[in-house]
């Protein structure tokens, strides 16, 4: 097994569960824009990138281009009052569209330089990575430790509450579905850095693998406080990652791969649900799923 | 001050069966005085608290506010949690009740030390040592020490007038007349005007200022404790007589 590369991949889909955090655990929104996100993030950057885009400029209007599908979904809920899993199924579907039309293709390969692709140091990649995630996740810290951010957690459990602080909770709802699609953005741009392309497919199955590295973590880490719900995504990512590629590893038809996926879901949730069955739960995130 | 004029609110407005929530009320309210609003199930009590919060329109007549505006106006829901958020800590709950009403709230950190001291010294008023647990979940505190929470976020949020619909019911007899002896010294202290519905007619008694009694969207009794009887007994037989 490629330990670092593993480890690598664990980093990047961090982001990604980050993301679903806020969305998921935070807003109690089951927003599905995601998988369409991801690809978005990855189908922007390359198509930048390949037209002579700086690899930094692309990373932050890949971005840009998640965070709006974010915020589209986001707005046809606040404003259209549709309801939150229809909103993501909606713009899931229209990304679909987008992406092809942003790509030309169905992929496209990275041309250029970026500061992934390169023959570098594994090491010194690595390093890059892990770097970048620290500094990703310590923003959104920041963020969620400000007013603004106890607002966006106040309305994902109490949007009465928020309403009564004469405070519209729609402007929570839009900011948060907004970072929340642009990290899942972040971490499929460079996703396909690492791998070299993008692809329409990138981002299929990624909602339910990246479900159960959240919940992986939220085992593992005991979410109780907003610290450990966030570095709970950090080691569920990559913990993930390596569940991964052990059943790789050991010879599992990668056509099986999405069935083990699922039933790992499933056996989590249940594991978790029965360990907190009759205890009244302290974690500070919404526990819809 | 506010001012309600001539006001009127129907519900099913389309249909045969609409109801007159509101009908015809004038009244007068006025900072530092604690008003009661009594009446049978229906009477339009939760309505007329609505309406001063601007959750409802009138269909006709006319709020106004003088001296002060719609955002300084703090609304206190009958189930206590539903005035909380239950997974974050005392000191986050409190944190509410540190902004401005109205304003989107900012970029500034809220773990502060500033901010910790007002906590502390709010909560030490209640003598119960909640400051002391301000770290703690408030879903794991026992109803009457998130009431304590619920009327320190009141009392550290200043409002200008404090509108509660049957704000100590869940509570026993130990519980709300402590709360509420508590809060009566704050709206007395900063000149506050509170407007409470109750079923507690023992709490009027205590707290009281002024009784307002409506039955079916109309005032049938406008009392102020300087001029009226506010005994349980007295207000009970003027409960049954206009129910």
């Amino acid at each position: 097994m490629d330990y670092l590369g593993t480890f690598e991949l664990g980093l990047i889909f961090s982001l990604f569960v980050l993301g679903m955090v806020i969305s998921f655990r935070l807003l109690s929104f089951a927003d599905l824009t995601i998988e369409g996100s991801f690809t978005t993030g990855g189908a922007v950057f390359a198509t930048l990138i390949n037209q002579g885009f700086g690899s930094l400029e692309s990373m932050f209007l890949a971005m840009l281009a998640g965070g709006f599908a974010g915020f589209i979904t986001a707005s046809l809920h606040c404003f259209l009052a549709i309801n939150k899993l229809i909103s993501g199924i909606v713009v899931l579907t229209l990304l679909y569209s987008v992406n092809l039309h942003v790509m030309g293709r169905s992929n496209i390969f990275i041309d250029l330089p970026t500061l992934l692709n390169q023959n570098i140091d594994k090491w010194f990649e690595f390093s890059i990575l892990l770097f970048c995630c620290i500094i990703v996740f310590f923003v959104i810290k920041l963020l969620l430790s400000t007013n603004f951010g106890l607002f966006i957690r106040a309305t994902g459990e109490n949007e009465s509450f928020v309403k009564n602080q004469k405070v519209n909770p729609k402007i929570f709802i839009l900011v948060g579905l907004t970072i929340s699609n642009a990290l899942i953005a972040l971490s499929g741009c460079i996703f396909a850095q690492y791998i070299g392309y993008s692809d329409i497919g990138n981002g299929n199955g990624m909602l339910v693998s990246m479900l159960t590295a959240m919940i992986i973590g939220e085992s593992i880490i005991r979410p109780v406080t907003l610290n450990r719900q966030i570095i709970s995504a950090f080691f569920g990512a990559i913990i993930f990652q390596y569940i991964y590629a052990f059943t790789l590893e050991i010879g599992v038809d990668p056509i099986d791969l999405k069935i083990i996926i699922g039933v790992m879901l499933v056996l989590f949730l249940a594991a978790s649900k029965l360990i907190q069955r009759g205890k009244a739960t302290r974690n500070i995130g919404s526990n819809f799923i | 001050m506010i001012q309600l004029n001539n006001i009127q609110i129907s519900f099913n407005k389309n249909s045969s069966a609409i109801i007159n929530a509101l009908n015809d009320i004038n009244l007068l309210l006025h900072e530092g005085e604690w008003t009661y609003v009594i009446g049978g199930n229906g009477s339009g009590k939760s309505t007329l608290l609505k309406l001063i919060n601007q959750e409802y329109l009138p269909d006709k007549g006319q709020v106004t506010f003088n001296s002060f505006t719609p955002s300084e106006v703090l609304s206190i829901d009958q189930v206590t949690l539903k005035n909380l958020v239950p997974s974050m800590t005392l000191y986050e709950n409190l944190i509410f009740g540190l902004k401005k009403p109205g304003t989107t709230p900012n970029l500034r950190f809220y773990k502060q030390r500033g901010y910790r001291t007002k906590m502390v010294s709010v909560l030490k008023e209640f003598e119960i040592g909640l400051e002391n647990r301000l770290n703690e979940q408030v879903r794991f505190l026992s109803g009457g020490e998130q009431q304590i929470i619920v009327a320190s976020r009141i009392m550290l949020s200043r409002p200008k007038v404090l509108l509660m619909d049957e704000f100590t019911s869940s509570l026993d007899q130990k519980w709300a007349p402590f709360i509420l002896s508590k809060l009566k010294q704050f709206v007395t202290l900063n000149n506050i005007l509170a407007l409470a519905v109750t079923h507690d007619f023992d709490q009027i008694q205590e707290t009281g200022d002024r009784l307002i009694m409506l039955k079916n969207g109309m005032i049938k009794a406008d009392k102020k404790k300087i001029n009226y009887d506010f005994s349980t007994q007295s207000i009970l037989k003027l409960f049954y007589e206009n129910h």
